[in-house]
């Protein structure tokens, strides 16, 4: 163990003075929560600008109806009315000013109205221009359907029966950056092992630093243990500067549960093993860098780290499943955000089992004689 | 007087390396090394002489063969003894982002040795590095990683010492030191063994040298046994004297060569420079100076392996 503790030190010391492991430890994750947190943490209700064009006129003035309509879309707080002149093509003035929603109220939607009221069938149409696969186009739709529905009740002297209320799914009031930490956390436990590990083993291999070694006593596993040692150390060290810029900057309620240490050293050791093994099988560091890059840079993504998985299309969700890195983060959300024991328990053997598939691959190839 | 000699440290029997199946690195050689001896293995680049000590350190296995260090078998592992061995590899580098003393203090605990600072000083003082002890190893020159290779070496205080290529790349003042330091560390009692092309360095610090050429021992013995194997014997110059007498020396039996305003008498075994003066003298031979002219590794080295050897190159 004494050379274990040697390495160690003399390793650590060696990487806390290459600014890049430092950077990639602490600077990095602490400017991603930062960032990240500053978007998606703002208390400020999100509003949409919609620009529309009311062609519904008596005259030169806005119809009863068609001024009730754009009151009922002012009314639900996510949408910023802006008019568009009468006199252009809703179209042309679209392109000419770059918008990317606006709204028609055509001529004669008061009289559709009434006519469907009498009728007793929706007759009058709005019409939405925009791009449906932005958010925001999502958001104004929705904003204008609750306006519709709420005049329809009005004309026809009617009360909605239903109402929805939000309920937080977490333990406790969680906010994004509660389920963003341990994303960065996942990325963390990726990135700082695999490249550093990837770059050191064939460095380490092309200036004969692993034949230097064997000339001591110190093993082929010792140094391996001790660099896993090192890894984690320098996680938990980089995790609780997340934990503490998260909490300064947006009061972030996590609690780091047992399992969610054990998921932390099992995602370390496997991928100081990756990067070892990476390392060892590459003949060169710009190699190593390259494939260390073409397999950490899309598990970074692809595994959840930033946005759930549900987000993405299910043949991206299918190659999620098959990166270890969704694991690690499925892990730690499990435990440190939803408090599901038993879900964590399942993701960290899986965990567990492929850091250990790795570990010893690894190990078997690295071979320090020639 | 084989049987006075010390301990071997190491034994090498019948050692072949064949690197791919076809390329024959080390060819069944044979040799022992003993203890508080410097033994130099000497030879061009590519002679084989970095792959048979990297398989006496453990570094790599044979093909066939056997090693013994410290009368262990090295296919059991060498773990144990590591310890009593100081290696400075061919290619030595130290890592980047230590400095010289953080790089000693490192590997001395990986041979589970605490060097105190004193101990620290000592060494770097030792090969003449302790001026730059507060620069990371990254921004030492190649003759200063080098030294700090040897301190390294050093580190476990160890019986046994491989130098490979110690002075490569060093200037002349800077080699010089290092022999020196060589040389005080076999008269502590330590074994080196020298692996070097430099034949000034094996002549003047092995005590014995096995020369080494495509992966075959072509001789072995002490520098002036060596010598004396391929008919070199020191050489008597008379400095003004008259040319003419050449002959008269000659028929006195003796092997004269006229050069100019010189004699050269070149002495066969058995004979001494004292013997050659005094029948000189009796015949009343009058010369104004006389200096010796001792035989070297280097036309050793010519007439066994039909080539100069300059740079780690054999020039034909």
């Amino acid at each position: 163990m004494r050379r274990v503790i040697a390495d160690f030190l003399a390793f650590g010391k060696q990487y806390l003075r290459s600014k890049e492991g430092t950077f990639f430890a602490f600077a990095f994750p602490v400017l991603l929560i930062l960032l990240f947190g500053s978007i998606f943490s703002t208390s400020e209700t999100l509003e949409v600008t919609l620009h529309i064009q009311n062609l519904d006129l008596e005259g030169t003035s806005p119809t009863d109806v068609s001024q009730d309509f754009i009151r009922a879309l002012e009314n639900t707080s996510v949408v910023n009315v802006e008019s568009i002149p009468t006199d252009v093509s809703i179209q042309d003035y679209i392109r000419e000013n770059s918008l990317s929603l606006a709204l028609l109220i055509p001529e004669g939607f008061e009289g559709a109205v009434n006519l469907s009221k009498a009728m007793g069938v929706p007759i009058a149409n709005v019409t939405l221009y925009g791009d449906p696969s932005r958010s925001t186009y999502q958001v104004a739709r929705a904003a204008i359907n609750s306006a519709a529905i709420q005049m329809s009740f009005r004309i026809q002297d009617a009360d909605l029966l239903v109402r929805v209320e939000g309920e937080d799914i977490a333990s406790e009031d969680f906010q994004y950056i509660d389920y963003f930490l341990p994303g960065v956390l996942g990325i963390t436990i990726l990135t700082s092992p695999l490249f550093a590990m990837a770059g050191i083993t064939v460095e380490y291999k092309n200036r004969g630093f692993l034949k230097l070694l064997a000339t001591t006593p110190i093993s082929k596993s010792e140094w391996l243990l001790s660099k896993i040692l090192w890894f984690v150390f320098l996680i938990f060290a980089s995790f609780a500067f997340m934990l503490l810029a998260g909490a300064l900057a947006f009061g972030v309620k996590l609690t780091i549960t047992p399992i969610a240490c054990v998921i932390i050293i099992a995602g370390v050791l496997l991928f100081t093993s990756l990067g070892l093994l990476l390392g060892g099988l590459a003949k060169d560091s710009a190699t190593s860098i390259a494939i260390a890059n073409a397999i950490g840079f899309p598990m970074m993504f692809l595994s959840g780290s930033f946005f759930p998985l549900e987000m993405m299309p299910s043949y991206l969700q299918t190659i999620a499943m098959a990166m270890p890195l969704t694991y690690v983060n499925n892990g730690l959300r499990d435990t440190m955000v939803f408090g599901n024991t038993s879900a964590a328990l399942g993701n960290l053997a899986i965990v567990l089992v492929i850091a250990l598939i790795f570990f010893v691959t690894a190990a078997k190839l690295t071979s320090w004689k020639k | 007087m084989a049987s006075q000699r010390p301990e071997k440290v190491v034994s090498v029997r019948d050692l072949t390396k064949v690197f791919n199946g076809t390329i024959v690195a080390v060819n069944e050689i044979s040799f022992d090394v003993y203890e508080k001896e410097i033994f130099a293995l000497l030879g061009p680049n590519g002679a084989g002489k970095t792959t048979t000590v990297e398989i006496i350190e453990g570094l790599q296995d044979a093909t066939d063969g056997e090693v013994f260090v410290f009368g262990r078998n090295t296919k059991k592992g060498l773990r144990d003894m590591r310890a009593r061995m100081g290696v400075l590899p061919q290619e030595f580098e130290p890592f980047d982002l230590l400095k010289p003393p953080e790089f000693l203090e490192y590997f001395a605990r990986l041979f589970g040795r605490k060097m105190t600072e004193g101990d620290v000083d000592d060494l770097l003082e030792l090969v003449g590095l302790t001026e730059r002890k507060k620069s990371l190893s990254v921004h030492l020159s190649g003759g200063e990683k080098k030294r700090l290779g040897i301190a390294l070496s050093l580190v476990s205080n160890p019986d046994l010492i491989f130098l490979d290529e110690p002075t490569t790349g060093l200037d002349a003042q800077a080699r010089r030191h290092l022999w020196s330091v060589i040389s005080s560390l076999r008269d502590e009692g330590k074994t080196i063994f020298l692996t070097t092309h430099y034949l000034e360095e094996a002549e003047v610090l092995a005590d014995r040298v096995a020369i080494m050429n495509r992966g075959k021992l072509i001789a072995m013995g002490t520098p002036e046994e060596l010598i004396e194997k391929v008919g070199g014997t020191s050489t008597l110059i008379l400095e003004g004297v008259d040319t003419d007498l050449a002959g008269p020396i000659q028929a006195l039996g003796f092997r004269t060569r006229a050069r100019k305003d010189r004699i050269e008498i070149r002495l066969r075994s058995g004979e001494t420079v004292k013997d050659i003066l005094s029948t000189l003298t009796l015949q009343k031979i009058h010369f104004k100076d006389l200096r010796t002219r001792r035989p070297t590794l280097e036309e050793a080295f010519l007439k066994l392996v039909g080539a100069r050897l300059e740079g780690g190159e054999l020039i034909e």
